[in-house]
């Protein structure tokens, strides 16, 4: 399992470095100067190219890149050019806000999956399965974006037993915090649950229909024994890699959701930080999500390798 | 809606959530109740870093931290108190003497005085950027300070003073680059600075030491950044907020129908969608092009289709609460596609293709824009651009044909428009528009005496007008949506909101 998880580290670290360099030179071609949005619209070009000099920006390229790198390896994530508040202080508390709704988002996703994804199996002619096919066919369809604002009009402002939006931390306060974090965590989730879901009802389904099963239904083993006992421990290995990669569409999605409920998270700092062209900001928020995004694939191909066996051998 | 409910005089000031007896709205008892918190959200996020100046992201809480020495009732345009309780200009124009009110202090504990009043001015006109009506200090030969008074000299008539003194943020000489920097404010108003959380608020708690007796009412303040318009007005439905600022004229239309809120427009239209003209760019360095699609533009669609006819259209950058206006001026260019054909038809020869440059907000207007230019043989090519784009366009002076936005302008007085607002001012306009003529007629302006005066703005307009490099399309309101135990909070002529009197029942 080391050897395993060695192998992979280097790839990792060469995606983060690839990611970096990409993302600086796609941040520098976005249009506008973030010291022109910190001076205002009544600045002059004086005024505009002094402040450039003084935030360094008028260096060359790669001296500003391995600046911005050499920085955040040793946990210097810079002064935001627009706010000029260290950006560590700026993102700190989004970041617990976003990964609040990160948690609950993946932990109703994979509750909410595997509850779609075994009615599917086992309530193939009920009713049931006909409401599963109806969820799955409106979770997959329908964007995030409006399930969020269907879940505000429904339990916000019609039945009014829910927030509309906003945060209070779920530790300072347990009851109010998880009012606040339903809505947004449920219309996050949705989407993946269903994907998880279908994965994990076909892997199911293929199971089943392997003869080993038909080995342990022959010896007498309860419908139930077969499903949980031996289809679903079987099953789990790709569906823990689809979760993996629902983890980035949760990521990518909290943009849009944080914005809907106003939830003060990363999304919120990030989409405030493109608009006013905060360079810096920006960088980092990209790279700290690219470098999470390929933590969660390394941690689900760990996880993977440790349900299965022959994956590790494969090194 | 009532101006000048008792003390609230004092700010200035259309009052709203106020009946004749300083309340408003079913079920609200109509003595003010002391206590609680109000919440507002707000669609833009605040920018406590340029609090010098009036703008849309601070207009909720900038005049609760901080006063300004005279305001501007909106309805009758006559100057009220602020700090100064007194004023008088001299009979040549060039002596402004002021009567600083007495008892007052800044939330440090520090006694506020005429030293304030000069640093406030001297930082106005040497602060980067810039306070944006420094202009009107330009002749300012003084400051002489006796005891609580204060005057201004200046070496020509300071004719439109009233604005710079209503819109100057007094701020506290000691914390100044805390307050550069927006990190801290420290002003004399009803409310003390508490925290700034980017990208989600700043909470406001009450001023004990507010020179005004008893005031302010309520405990607290939040001001919530709710960047979509529908999760605004979501938490404006569902109770969560008290107030829900700027909203869009659909929005406003969906929480009208709903008896439990009220809905405020204010009467100022200070806000003014303008069609600026490069005037260095062909074609439209030609008059009779400008003038064309200004004839074109079919303002009333604009207002009927974006603004739900709820503003008022108009070609002259005065807003009807301008002591300018005219309703002569605001129809100048009505619609008159015959008349657009025959001028472009005078201009000669057009091969290029117009820009129509614009803001994602502005986009429809944009293409309602666009498509009136094609009715009279116009091609055009609407571009969308980004802030910081746009940022740029204005610093470099730079826009490459035709440029929507709003400016918030139109109800300052004529001379301070055109010395101070980008998109007209004599010197240096977003237009790049330069006349000796219209530098003269400026200058007539700015040393009219009274009687003069009149006269001076007609010259000026009608001069405006017909250069047509910037024109007006639609002044509207800002809408505001109010649950109803909201009660006695107002705004100024310049569209700030003023909550020294206001509480919830």
């Amino acid at each position: 399992m080391l050897r395993y998880t060695l192998s992979r580290l280097p790839t990792a670290v060469l995606t983060c470095l690839v990611a970096s360099l990409g993302i600086f030179w796609l941040v520098q071609l976005l249009p506008g100067s973030p010291v022109a949005m910190v001076l205002g619209e009544q600045a002059t070009p004086e005024a505009v190219a002094a402040l450039e000099a003084e935030a360094g920006l008028d260096r060359p390229l790669v001296v500003q890149y391995f600046d911005w790198i050499g920085g955040l390896l040793t946990g210097d994530l810079g002064v935001s050019y627009v706010s000029r508040v260290p950006i560590g202080d700026l993102i700190g508390p989004a970041v617990g806000a976003t990964l609040e709704l990160a948690l609950a988002s993946l932990l109703l996703t994979i509750l909410m999956g595997f509850a779609l994804g075994i009615t599917g199996v086992v309530a193939r002619r009920r009713p049931a399965a006909v409401a599963y096919r109806l969820f799955s066919a409106l979770g997959f369809g329908v964007p995030e974006y409006v399930v969020g604002v269907m879940l505000v009009f429904v339990f916000a402002v019609t039945l009014r037993v829910l927030p509309a939006g906003g945060r209070t931390p779920i530790l300072e306060d347990p009851g109010a915090g998880f009012q606040q974090l339903l809505l947004p965590a449920i219309a996050l989730s949705v989407h993946s649950a269903v994907v998880v879901g279908r994965f994990l009802e076909t892997a199911l389904n293929q199971q089943l229909d392997e003869e080993y099963l038909d080995t342990a239904r022959a010896k007498g083993a309860s419908r139930r024994r077969v499903l949980w006992r031996h289809a679903l421990p079987n099953a789990l290995p790709s569906v823990v890699t689809v979760i993996g990669l629902r983890i980035g569409h949760l990521l990518g999605g909290v943009v849009v959701i944080e914005t809907i409920f106003a939830w003060p998270g990363l999304g919120t700092v990030l989409v405030n930080a493109v608009s006013a062209r905060d360079y810096l900001l920006v960088q980092d928020l990209v790279l700290i999500s690219v470098v999470v995004f390929i933590a969660v694939q390394v941690a689900s191909d760990l996880a993977h390798a440790a349900l299965d066996p022959r994956v590790r051998l494969e090194v | 809606m009532k101006w000048g409910v008792a003390a609230g005089a004092a700010l200035g000031l259309v009052g709203c959530g106020s009946d004749e007896t300083g309340s408003q709205g079913q079920g609200g008892s109509a003595t003010p109740r002391r206590g609680g918190t109000l919440t507002i959200a707000q669609p833009t996020e605040a920018n406590p870093a340029q609090a010098l100046n009036q703008n849309i992201a601070n207009q909720s809480w900038r005049r609760a931290v901080y006063d300004c020495l005279v305001d501007f009732d909106p309805e009758r345009r006559e100057v009220v108190e602020g700090l100064a309780t007194a004023w008088e200009t001299s009979a040549d124009g060039k002596q402004v003497v002021l009567t600083l009110r007495d008892g007052v202090t800044w939330h440090s504990g520090r006694p506020f005085g005429a030293d304030d009043v000069e640093f406030a001015i001297d930082n106005a006109i040497n602060s980067t950027p810039s306070f944006q009506l420094a202009w009107a200090f330009q002749n300012l030969q003084g400051i002489d300070k006796a005891g609580n008074t204060v005057t201004l000299a200046f070496s020509e008539p300071a004719t439109s003073i009233y604005d710079a003194l209503s819109l100057l943020t007094i701020i506290d000489r000691e914390s100044h680059d805390a307050f550069v920097d927006g990190t801290a404010h420290v002003g004399t108003g009803p409310f003390v600075w508490g925290d700034f959380a980017p990208g989600t608020n700043i909470t406001l708690r009450r001023n004990e030491n507010y020179w005004l007796p008893d005031r302010p009412y309520l405990d607290g303040m939040e001001v919530r950044f709710i960047t979509r318009s529908e999760a605004l007005v979501s938490a404006v439905r569902s109770e969560q907020v008290d107030m829900g600022l700027n909203l869009l004229p659909l929005d406003r239309g969906t929480v009208e129908q709903d008896g439990r809120f009220d809905v405020v427009a204010y009467n100022t239209y200070g806000a003014a969608l303008y069609v600026g003209a490069n005037v260095e760019v062909e074609p439209l360095n030609r008059k009779e092009v400008r003038q064309a699609i200004n004839y074109a533009i079919d303002r009333q669609r604009i207002n009927d289709e974006l603004y739900q006819g709820q503003g008022k259209v108009s070609a002259a950058p005065w807003s009807p609460t301008s002591p300018a206006y005219d309703e002569g001026w605001a129809e100048a260019y009505s619609r008159d596609l015959d008349r657009a054909r025959s001028l472009l038809a005078s201009a000669g020869a057009i091969d290029q293709v117009i820009a129509v440059e614009a803001n994602a907000a502005q986009s429809r207007a944009a293409e309602i824009v666009a498509f009136n230019l094609s009715e009279i043989g116009l091609e055009t090519d609407i571009q969308i651009l980004e802030p910081a784009v746009i940022t740029e366009r204005f610093q470099n002076r730079s826009f490459a044909g035709l440029y929507l936005a709003f400016h918030g302008w139109n109800t300052l007085s004529p001379v301070n428009v055109v010395y101070s607002a980008a998109p007209l001012r004599v010197d240096n306009n977003l237009f790049r528009f330069a006349s000796d003529e219209y530098a003269r007629l400026a200058g007539e302006l700015a040393t009219a005496v009274e009687d003069d005066q009149h006269a001076a703005i007609e010259a000026l307009t009608e001069f405006i007008l017909d250069e047509a490099f910037c024109l007006d399309a639609v002044h509207t309101s800002n809408n505001v949506v109010t649950q109803q135990d909201v009660h006695g909070w107002a705004y100024n002529v310049w569209d700030e909101m003023l909550f020294a009197d206001a509480w919830k029942s």
